[in-house]
């Protein structure tokens, strides 16, 4: 009774990834990939958060909105349930959360190197292109999915995969899955996107 | 004249001795009786039915650490901690089952002994998860306040209670040395604990904040 049960509670999850089947033509969609993100100078968006603890059976959800602008521009600020805010201004990082804003030289940090790679080329959608990852791409009737798989050791310590999706005319990334070495998942959805609107600099500098 | 450093030094052992003995010694107590620590002495800081979520910082030397603390009862014996930053990145994964605090998962550059032995003690007492149940003694204090006290091993441990019976202040201390400072702020309104600020003294000092997250309907 039990494995019914469990059968027919994936059956949505199991439908839902055998609709992704393997892209024909990967060379395409890399220029198209490559093209969107040489289209894009600007990006803002709001965003979603869910992440699922395996173990506890539980969910935090966060909302936030993020700005970006070439080359290394980011602005990631979550609203709540909690304020915390990253903002990569080339070569540094500023991290302001309730209690402290703390600035980080990139050049000397080699966490917030790896973070600010990984953050602005899921943004951009360039991951694809690092050699830390090994890349399967899909699709379905709705989006390309690129699957990243870690080849260095400490990215397979942290993370399993990435995913990321794209709608079918590339014209920006979708949204985004890591699934962590213990099966804990993070989903990022983006919507509200503004694509090449102007950006203030300023979004970018924090006291 | 080659007196007077041996002089001061014997003073300076007395003043520091009368220092640190003057802490411990506030809980001195006349009329005590022992006393079986329950749920209805003491509010709990973790709902047994629902997860309970804290913004949280963690400073130790230079660093500071935020994220979410999600804390939960997975059943009548077992509770976890999972701690996650606002990135969504797990940092360490905490079980307490039967009065033992396990390791389930920490975040390498974490692990270290005297990091996660920190962590597992300061959750443990924090979050009241090791106290039901324990014989201690009771009493009261010149205001009026129900306090608790509780031996483990070396150390002592005092919790004084409000009139509504939650905790405002817990304090442990080895020998005569006061190891650990919790403060506690209940939301009456809320009934739940809505701050909570630790202090661990000693040769590396850790600082811990904990705000309760409302719940929503997310």
């Amino acid at each position: 009774m039990f494995k019914q049960l469990l059968f027919i509670c994936c059956l949505p999850l199991i439908s839902f990834s055998q609709n992704y089947k393997a892209v024909k033509d990967t060379a395409l969609l890399k220029t198209k990939i490559e093209n969107m993100s040489r289209a894009i100078n600007t990006m803002e968006s709001d965003f979603t958060q869910e992440k699922n603890l395996s173990v506890l059976s539980e969910k935090i959800i966060s909302k936030g909105h993020f700005i970006f602008k070439k080359e290394n521009l980011l602005r990631w600020e979550y609203l709540s349930p909690t304020k915390y805010l990253i903002v990569i201004n080339k070569e540094k990082v500023f991290i302001k959360d309730t209690k402290k804003t703390s600035k980080y030289d990139m050049n000397s940090n080699k966490v917030f190197k790896e973070i600010n790679d990984i953050m602005l080329s899921c943004v951009q959608g360039t991951i694809f292109k690092s050699n830390k990852f090994k890349t399967n791409y899909f699709e379905n009737d709705k989006y390309y999915k690129l699957e990243l798989l870690p080849q260095t050791k400490n990215m397979k310590e942290t993370f399993k995969k990435i995913n990321l999706y794209f709608d079918k005319s590339v014209t920006s990334v979708a949204k985004m899955e890591m699934i962590e070495s213990t099966e804990d998942l993070t989903m990022i959805d983006f919507f509200n996107k503004k694509l090449n609107a102007p950006v203030a600099e300023n979004n970018f500098m924090l006291k | 004249m080659r007196l007077l450093p041996k002089i001061i030094l014997c003073l300076s052992s007395l003043v520091f001795f009368s220092f640190v003995s003057c802490k411990i010694s506030r809980y001195k107590q006349s009329a005590v009786k022992n006393s079986v620590l329950n749920r209805s002495d003491i509010i709990p800081v973790v709902n047994n039915t629902n997860a309970t979520k804290f913004q949280t910082t963690i400073d130790v030397l230079k660093n500071h650490l935020t994220g979410i603390l999600i804390v939960k009862q997975t059943d009548s014996a077992s509770t976890r901690l999972v701690f996650i930053t606002e990135l969504g990145m797990k940092m360490f994964d905490l079980e307490m089952k039967n009065g033992e605090m396990n390791v389930m998962y920490v975040f390498e550059p974490l692990n270290k002994p005297q990091v996660v032995n920190a962590l597992k003690k300061n959750f443990k007492d924090m979050l009241l998860l090791d106290i039901y149940g324990k014989t201690g003694i009771s009493f009261t204090d010149k205001n009026n306040n129900t306090l608790f006290r509780l031996i483990k091993a070396e150390e002592k441990q005092y919790f004084t209670t409000t009139v509504q019976n939650n905790l405002s202040l817990q304090e442990t201390f080895q020998k005569r040395k006061r190891t650990s400072k919790i403060l506690y702020t209940y939301n009456n309104e809320l009934k739940t604990y809505s701050l909570i600020k630790c202090k661990q003294y000693g040769f590396v000092k850790f600082y811990f904040e904990l705000t309760q997250i409302p719940k929503t309907n997310d």
